[in-house]
């Protein structure tokens, strides 16, 4: 592991993953490409691939990123992306970076790393909160002259809303969410590690662990959703969030969430959001907006019991900006 | 791998950045060999064993970075 040092040397370098074993540590790499990938992953494999950073790729212990985040970031947060999962927040995200001068981090595993630490209780929240800063200025740190930084958050860092808004406070936020019989049914098809009791503990939610041992996995995804839309609802009591509904996208980033986010588009850039709008954000080919018209009985059950009252109360949210 | 090898061009490319954006600029392709030929200028014994068994340790790590 290299030895700690102010985080100057590593000014070229960029947090491609935090390793979360006994000794947690920071890998770093030089990212020679803009985050133009649907989710940051993607991009830290790509840089991963070339041959500078497997022979010179560096490990730091987490302090570094701890110093860094004492700074001033060359690049401030300009708005957070939170979600309740299936619900277009990989379009958002997409129809962001699409924005000239802008970084976008899109579930960046650092920050994910920082957050499982801290819910795990093997990080304090000071300390959380110091390497959320560190992270987020390595990450975001300009390039290419960038002046915009976004960061899309995993759908269970919603719950972690509170740690955030402390590492970044003032910063506005929007809460993307859909219809809940959809996002049933996508999880029902595939479904997500944001769902897992592993993830998100059983206690967090207020299910009893050996409840949730014997509890399907459509019922344990149903009510940890519920929690991430309660968990939305909840805080925005402090800011101002936008709450925006699936149905709205992708017209809502131009005429909802980029005014929210105060960018003001310059000539081209529209048409440039729109073409991005129309390709699938998750696999090639041309961008459907999915709908399931006949949820599953048991699927619908489930909204009906877990969801439908969050869903009607973020709506009641979103009609009152 | 001599101490003057690939371990002390790690540590010169920690300590500078215009060396190892200069090196991260290489072309896949070439890499290997450009890297030879700087590190002989700058007076490191690194060999093409040295390059391919860090990059083989790399890549492995990397993928099993879920589980390290």
């Amino acid at each position: 592991m290299d030895p700690v040092d102010d985080g100057a040397s590593l000014r070229e370098w960029t947090p491609v993953w935090i390793r979360t074993g006994a000794e947690p540590a920071v890998d770093w790499a030089i990212v020679a490409a803009p985050f133009t990938e649907p989710f940051f992953e993607q991009s830290a494999d790509r840089a991963m691939r070339h041959p500078f950073n497997r022979v010179f790729a560096r490990t730091t212990p987490l302090d570094v990123l701890r110093a860094l985040g004492t700074r001033e970031p060359a690049l401030a947060p300009n708005g957070f992306i939170f979600h309740m999962s299936r619900c277009g927040s990989t379009l958002v995200a997409q129809m962001l970076a699409a924005l000239p001068d802008t970084v976008v981090l899109s579930e960046a595993q650092p920050l994910d790393a920082i957050v499982t630490l801290h819910r795990a209780g093997r990080l304090a929240g000071d300390d959380a909160v110091a390497l959320l800063r560190g992270a987020v200025s390595a990450l975001g740190r300009p390039r290419r002259g960038e002046r915009r930084l976004f960061v899309k958050f995993h759908a269970s860092h919603v719950v972690e809303l509170p740690l955030i808004a402390r590492a970044f406070p003032n910063v506005p936020w929007v809460f993307l969410y859909r219809e809940p019989r959809a996002v049933l049914q996508s999880h029902a098809e595939t479904q997500g590690a944001e769902t897992f009791p592993e993830t998100v503990a059983p206690a967090s939610i207020g299910v009893d662990p050996s409840e949730a041992r014997n509890m399907h996995a459509d019922e344990y995804g149903a009510r940890v959703l519920a929690a991430f839309c309660r968990a939305a609802l909840r805080n925005a009591e402090n800011g101002s969030p936008l709450f925006v509904d699936y149905a709205r996208l992708p017209e809502a980033v131009l005429t909802e969430i980029l005014p929210f986010f105060g960018v003001a588009l310059e000539d081209g850039v529209a048409d440039r959001l729109h073409a991005v709008s129309r390709r699938d954000t998750k696999q090639l080919g041309d961008f459907q907006p999915r709908t399931h018209p006949a949820a599953a009985p048991r699927i619908d059950r489930l909204a009906t019991r877990w969801l439908d009252a969050e869903y009607a109360a973020l709506g009641e949210r979103s009609v009152l900006r | 791998m001599s101490e003057h090898g690939l371990s002390a061009l790690r540590v010169r490319v920690c300590d500078d950045p215009l060396l190892a954006l200069r090196l991260r600029e290489l072309e896949p392709a070439t890499f290997d060999a450009e890297v030879l030929r700087i590190a002989e200028q700058l007076g490191y014994d690194v060999t093409h064993d040295d390059l391919r068994a860090a990059a083989a340790e790399a890549q492995q790590r990397w993928q099993l970075r879920w589980t390290l």
